[in-house]
């Protein structure tokens, strides 16, 4: 093997596959990337068994060939050169990788690439595009929710299901439950659900960060798989093993009704609890929500957000509601699930929806139909 | 009010009173009579705590019909015919007093065959009044049948408590049985459900497993100790140091294979284990103590769960003197506890302690809880050496262990432990002040309980509620929950409450009533022994348990760290 290429694309390349090397090897050639070479360019891979990621690198090829090193290396060494082409040369018979650039010459150890676990591909199956923009709103509205602790693994995944020219996903972790519906660019033949692991989609959220060109995603469940191909200055695939398992059927769980409807403005809401939480910090991180109709027609609707710690202390801010329906309301939810589903809203209006103080309470962006949040609430002394 | 003697009916129920004082006892002489017989299978089946229904059914010699009648008299026996038997009782029973008191207070069915007969004999007693008899089959053997236990003594039955406690007095007894009597199969069933068996292989060990279940197992030593010059004889299991319990009620004695319970024997015991025990805690014990008949009186208590030995100091030493040769035996170095306990009044120092500590040499079981003992307890430790310097964090043991440096020395810290006070702490502060945090869960999840888990759920219900669990009865011991203390959040709700009632099913039998749920979520929710620690999780983990009122024990009573001063370690290094 024989190539050149540039210092920038090639550490870029790495950077890239660097996310998916495995960080404790059970298998050792894992903590390697695979250097091959495919239609003229350099091909980059790196897998974890659990999630693969390739991307394509520009290269002047001289000799083709396919090689594994040592990734944490190559990519410090890499981004320790200036900016300007490197060579680099497999000898075959000391199996000696010589990368040399400018003044700087190194040789690297390598593993036969025969020795590299299959990056698995996906050619076959469901295949949908999406806009960029619209797949990034909703893995960070949804990933989120997410499980973090495996001890019930569909529950780390995010479900996402295929429906015509619709897509939903659906993330909980037992407390709350996130469902975004977006729209595809495509329509697909049939309707297909998989359960993605939440750290898939977290890569794929950053990797696709400002590109504009659409996200193709190829579902083949029967191989346990899904892959998402990254288009733009450069190309990137990441291929992710499925979680099997049944997801919870959360039709079921979002509240049909409600006793109180209250609209409420997101900066200023969650300001109020990102105060709350740092005096529920201390006790038991639960932030209490009473929602107060209107006292006279003069005066707006009203929402308290308090919280206190027998230690510590308390307090209370009182914030004006945009509208209110229905009754006086009252419900206490841990601090953490109230700021994320806050966070993630970021702008505009958000309408809380409850019915009692042991329900779920339901968070709905107010201009548009897209995403519901269910958080379950706590079981508090009122 | 006139002097007069009793009419017999009434003086039989509070004789009565004397033998059958709760579900239990009637329990225990049925079964004696059942062992008496020679049974080598006994089943004992209760209904509500015992008192709805008792039926002991054995495979033993029978009773002749026509002798049947006769042991419903009061001191009819088959056991004892002579003054010169009753100085030398080698039987369970004796005074002839059991089943009629059991009669009188109760509704009796007695079913029995002599394996040579082809028929059985069948006869029915209310309170104390013979209602029916006659021929029945039946399988070889005596099924007595107890219905409706003190139904006419409605004060007696006030006096019981809960049914589950009731049961669970049964199943304590039935299982020192099984213990003692590792030839005959045990089988309890509560309920209608079989909450109990022994395997009846006549292996000591593997009634011991079917007791104490295999982790306990795994630490018991065994005893086989012949005094050929007194004749006296212990048999049975200690555990090893490393395991200990909070109460004597894991302490079972028998002599000549009789259950007794012996103060003397206790303290014998505790004796032996001088210096390899925290202060309050007890070893489990099951000791069969075989003296000759004539050097024991038997005949000191109705119950006869208390016995008089003819030379006590010779009994407590032979029992002393054998547990103590077990442990030792078992321990690595014998003399490890006493050059240590010197230690702390600065005479010489051991070089052992650094070895077993550090080497990570697989150490006896018993290690562990011999530095605990050693250092846990103060002057070791005292609030001034957590509090006045603070402990700098060094680094991770064995991704176990938080090892701590202050000006006072170095501080080994058991993170599971330590986390372990901190949540209780404050699972406790939360309970007390009505905060405890209770999440509700997204999708309700049905949870199967064993028997044993319902009754700790049933038994707690109340506290488990206070502490943040939120559940419905769903049939069956299956149970709806729909929420979990807030501080499992990141567990499997369901196997958040299984855990907690196993610690509670096995802690509960030691410790008050309210520490028990408060302890088994501590120990549920806090890091597991294994998980490797950041700096910082390991400096917060640290300043929260400073800040602890009572850093240095977990709730089971365990040490939270291990203390080594420095000089000791300057002395090791010879720089002293």
């Amino acid at each position: 093997m024989k190539i050149s290429c540039l210092q920038e694309n090639l550490s870029r390349g790495l950077a890239v596959v660097g996310r998916a090397v495995a960080s404790r090897a059970t298998l050792p050639v894992t903590q390697n990337v695979l250097l091959s070479v495919e239609q003229s360019m350099l091909k980059l891979s790196a897998t974890n068994l659990e999630i693969a990621m390739t991307t394509w690198v520009g290269a002047s090829i001289q000799e083709e060939g396919s090689i594994t090193v040592p990734a944490r290396l190559l990519t410090e060494f890499v981004n320790s050169l200036p900016n300007d082409t490197i060579d680099l040369t497999l000898d075959q018979g000391s199996g000696l990788l010589e990368i040399s650039s400018g003044n700087s010459n190194a040789h690297i150890n390598t593993t036969e690439a025969s020795e590299f676990p299959p990056i698995p591909t996906v050619d076959d199956g469901i295949a949908a595009q999406v806009d960029p923009l619209v797949l990034k709103s909703a893995i960070t509205r949804v990933a989120f929710a997410a499980a973090t602790e495996e001890s019930r693994p569909v529950l780390t995944g995010v479900e996402m299901k295929l429906d015509a020219g619709k897509f939903t996903m659906a993330a909980a972790d037992g407390f709350r439950l996130a469902v975004h519906h977006g729209d595809l660019l495509n329509s697909v033949s049939e309707e297909m659900s998989v359960i993605i692991p939440a750290r898939t989609m977290n890569e794929l959220n950053r990797l696709v960060g400002d590109r504009e060109e659409p996200v193709e995603i190829l579902m083949t469940p029967a191989k346990g798989q899904v892959m998402f191909r990254v288009q733009g200055a450069d190309r990137i695939e990441i291929v992710s093993q499925l979680l099997q398992g049944t997801f919870p059927n959360y039709e079921q769980l979002i509240p049909q009704s409600y006793t109180t409807r209250a609209i409420m403005d997101l900066p200023t809401v969650l300001r109020s609890a990102r105060t709350a939480a740092i005096f529920a910090r201390d006790g038991s991180n639960i932030i209490r929500m009473h929602l107060l109709p209107a006292e006279a027609d003069s005066e707006p609707p009203k929402v308290e957000i308090s919280a206190r710690s027998e230690e510590v202390g308390d307090n209370k801010d009182v914030v004006d509601l945009d509208e209110i329906e229905g009754e006086e309301g009252k419900i206490a939810f841990n601090s953490r699930y109230l700021l994320d589903v806050l966070a993630v809203l970021d702008k505009g209006k958000v309408a809380l929806e409850t019915t009692t103080s042991s329900s779920p309470g339901v968070f709905r962006p107010t201009d548009s139909d897209d995403y519901i949040h269910v958080v379950m609430p706590m079981f508090v002394q009122w | 009010m006139t002097i007069k003697v009793l009419p017999p009916n009434l003086s039989a129920k509070i004789a009565a009173g004397e033998v059958v004082e709760r579900p239990a006892s009637v329990v225990k002489e049925l079964v004696e009579n059942s062992i008496d017989a020679g049974a080598s299978q006994i089943t004992v089946e209760i209904k509500a705590g015992g008192v709805e229904q008792i039926k002991v059914i054995d495979d033993g010699h029978g009773i002749p019909a026509d002798e049947v009648a006769v042991a419903f008299q009061r001191h009819a026996t088959s056991k004892v015919d002579t003054q010169d038997h009753l100085d030398a009782i080698a039987t369970l029973g004796f005074r002839g007093e059991a089943l009629p008191s059991i009669s009188v207070v109760s509704r009796t069915i007695i079913l029995t065959r002599q394996p040579l007969n082809t028929a059985g004999f069948r006869m029915e007693w209310h309170w104390g009044e013979p209602k029916s008899s006659g021929v029945h089959g039946c399988p070889p053997g005596t099924s007595i049948e107890v219905s409706d236990l003190f139904g006419n003594l409605p004060a007696r039955r006030k006096f019981l408590r809960s049914s589950t406690a009731e049961a669970s007095r049964i199943q304590e007894l039935v299982s020192r049985y099984a213990l003692v009597f590792p030839g005959v199969r045990f089988q309890l069933v509560v309920d209608g459900r079989t909450s109990f068996t022994s395997t009846g292989s006549g292996l000591p060990l593997e009634a011991l497993l079917a007791v104490y279940g295999h982790q306990a197992t795994t630490a018991m030593l065994e005893i086989h100790d012949d005094d050929l010059e007194t004749g006296y004889q212990v048999d049975g299991f200690v555990s090893a140091p490393s395991l200990s319990r909070a109460n004597r009620r894991y302490m079972t004695f028998f002599v000549n294979r009789r259950w007794v319970q012996s103060r003397m024997l206790s303290y014998a015991v505790e004796e032996a284990y001088m210096g390899l025990l925290q202060v309050k805690r007890f070893p489990l014990v099951a000791l069969n103590i075989i003296i000759p008949y004539q050097d024991v009186d038997v005949n000191y208590h109705p119950s006869k769960r208390e016995v008089r030995f003819r030379e006590e100091n010779q009994v407590f030493s032979t029992v002393q003197r054998a547990v103590r040769g077990a442990l030792v035996a078992d321990s690595p170095v014998p003399s490890l506890a006493s050059p240590y306990a010197s230690d702390s009044q600065s005479t010489i120092p051991t070089p052992f302690l650094l070895r077993s500590t550090f080497s990570g040499v697989p150490n006896g079981r018993g290690m562990p809880d011999y530095s605990s003992n050693r250092i846990g307890e103060p002057p070791g430790l005292t609030d001034s050496m957590l509090s006045a310097p603070p402990l700098n964090v060094v680094g991770q043991l064995k991704q176990t262990y938080i090892v701590a440096e202050n000006s006072v020395g170095m501080f080994l810290v058991d993170q599971h432990a330590a986390h372990e006070r901190v949540l209780f702490d404050q699972i406790y502060e939360e309970r007390n002040q009505k905060e405890s945090a209770s999440q509700t869960i997204l999708d309700v999840v049905s949870v199967d309980l064993t028997p044993a888990q319902d009754d700790a759920l049933k038994a707690n219900q109340e506290e488990l509620v206070k502490y943040g669990f939120q559940f419905e009865y769903f049939g069956d011991r299956s149970y709806l929950l729909r929420a979990v203390p807030a501080i499992f959040r990141d567990g499997d709700p369901a196997q958040s409450l299984l855990d907690v009632l196993d610690m509670t099913a096995f802690e509960g039998l030691v410790r008050q009533k309210e520490d028990v749920t408060a302890a088994s979520i501590a120990c549920h929710g806090a890091i597991r022994a294994g998980k490797s620690l950041t700096e910082l999780e390991m400096v917060a983990l640290l300043e929260q348990l400073a800040a602890t009122p009572n850093p240095h024990t977990c709730p089971h009573g365990r040490p939270t760290m291990v203390h080594f001063s420095s000089m000791h370690i300057e002395r090791e290094f010879g720089r002293r």
